[in-house]
């Protein structure tokens, strides 16, 4: 057995010794065309999913949001007056004001990078906790809601650089005793890739 | 097949603002690494080597160290992309090994092509979408002499590679392919 591998290493050898004279000497194969292998490569790629969020938003509504004409901005407050009388020459009591719904939209408030490769994408769920308490006296409420149309599914995958982007709308309903001041409330953004 | 969720809460104060608070599930699905191992070469200029090469598994918290969501500042621009590692790194150093005589130990050197399924050159492409592909340099790890015969005067070197691999245009997770030449050359 030993003889027989000496005698293969004796004729590889010759043959490598014949390529030395027709090849250059610093990109020789050793020897001539046998040492060369073709290895099939496989590399996993993680499935990655992250999600952005505004940290808060600051949603102002202004004294037109309530309908009315000719307010006046004094500072963060409004003002506002008009003559308006009834056929018999009494003031017109009917209200300035409308307290329909109001909506605001939060732009580019998330964005999510997904590398997906299933055909479903990514779903995107936003939701509004409802009730949103004033600071100064939780007892009173304003509220806000989020319509079905902020969530998305089936949004295609963009990849690790390039995020989807979206807005977030709030449906405000304030009332006609709505008290002045600041009410906070959460809105859930929530990502899947199913 | 993996299911993501991540959640964030945005805090949101009407005529005012909010505060923030971020979490999230997430759960992705595991891959053993495995690299297919080769028979040691018993005849000479043999170049013995795997058939199939695959690459322990890049981690999710390789390339998103730092979690899977957050609230950026409130300066702060949120389409800006987040601070993923895309450059990952494997050594493989037992890649292959060939016999060879004693007095050719220090005069080879090996050279690596790369090729992906797509036809591009130092990468491998996507089994999803030819068009996203992972780039790869390859640096040759020094090669070693890990056996030797006094009788057939012959020694067996391995040689072995380290692979970085560059994920910023892969733009699906899965599967990416590739074929790996290596050719022994002589000084």
């Amino acid at each position: 057995m030993k003889k027989q591998f000496l005698a293969l290493a004796i004729i590889s050898t010759s043959a490598f010794g014949g390529a030395i004279l027709s090849t250059p000497a610093d990109a020789q194969i050793v020897p001539p065309g046998s040492p060369n292998q073709n290895i099939n490569v496989s590399v996993t790629v993680p499935e990655i999913l992250y999600l952005r969020t505004i940290p808060n938003a600051i949603v102002n509504l202004t004294g037109a949001d309530f309908g009315a004409t000719g307010l006046v901005a004094v500072g963060s407050n409004y003002v506002g007056s008009s003559y308006l009388a009834n056929s018999n020459g009494t003031v017109n009591t009917t209200s300035p004001f409308s307290t329909g719904t109001v909506t605001k939209t939060i732009s580019q408030a998330y964005a999510v990078w997904s590398n997906s490769p299933r055909a479903a994408g990514v779903n995107i769920a936003v939701t509004s906790s409802g009730s949103y308490a004033n600071l100064a006296n939780s007892a009173e409420t304003i509220a806000v809601s989020v319509p079905a149309s902020a969530s998305r599914t089936g949004v295609a995958a963009t990849g690790l650089i390039t995020p989807i982007v979206g807005d977030i709308p709030l449906t405000v309903t304030p009332t006609s005793t709505t008290a002045p001041g600041t009410y906070i409330g959460a809105v859930n953004v929530a990502v899947s890739a199913p | 097949m993996s299911r993501n969720k991540s959640t964030s809460h945005c805090y949101f104060l009407m005529g005012c603002l909010g505060i923030s608070l971020a979490f999230l599930s997430y759960c992705q699905s595991r891959v053993l690494a495995q690299l297919t191992t080769f028979n040691p070469p018993t005849q000479i200029y043999r170049l013995a080597a795997p058939q199939v090469l695959t690459i322990p598994p890049l981690r999710q918290s390789e390339i998103s160290p730092f979690g899977q969501s957050e609230a950026i500042a409130p300066s702060g621009n949120v389409s800006t992309p987040p601070h993923f590692n895309f450059l990952v790194t494997r050594e493989l150093p037992r890649l292959w090994q060939m016999r060879v005589p004693l007095d050719q130990v220090g005069s080879l050197y090996a050279t690596y092509e790369l090729r992906g399924t797509n036809g591009s050159s130092n990468a491998v492409s996507s089994s999803h979408d030819a068009n996203s592909a992972v780039r790869i340099i390859i640096d040759p790890l020094p090669m070693v002499e890990i056996s030797r015969d006094p009788y057939s005067k012959t020694a067996v070197i391995q040689g072995g590679v380290r692979l970085t691999m560059d994920l910023s245009n892969s733009k699906f997770a899965g599967e990416y392919l590739g074929n790996l030449t290596v050719t022994l050359n002589r000084h």
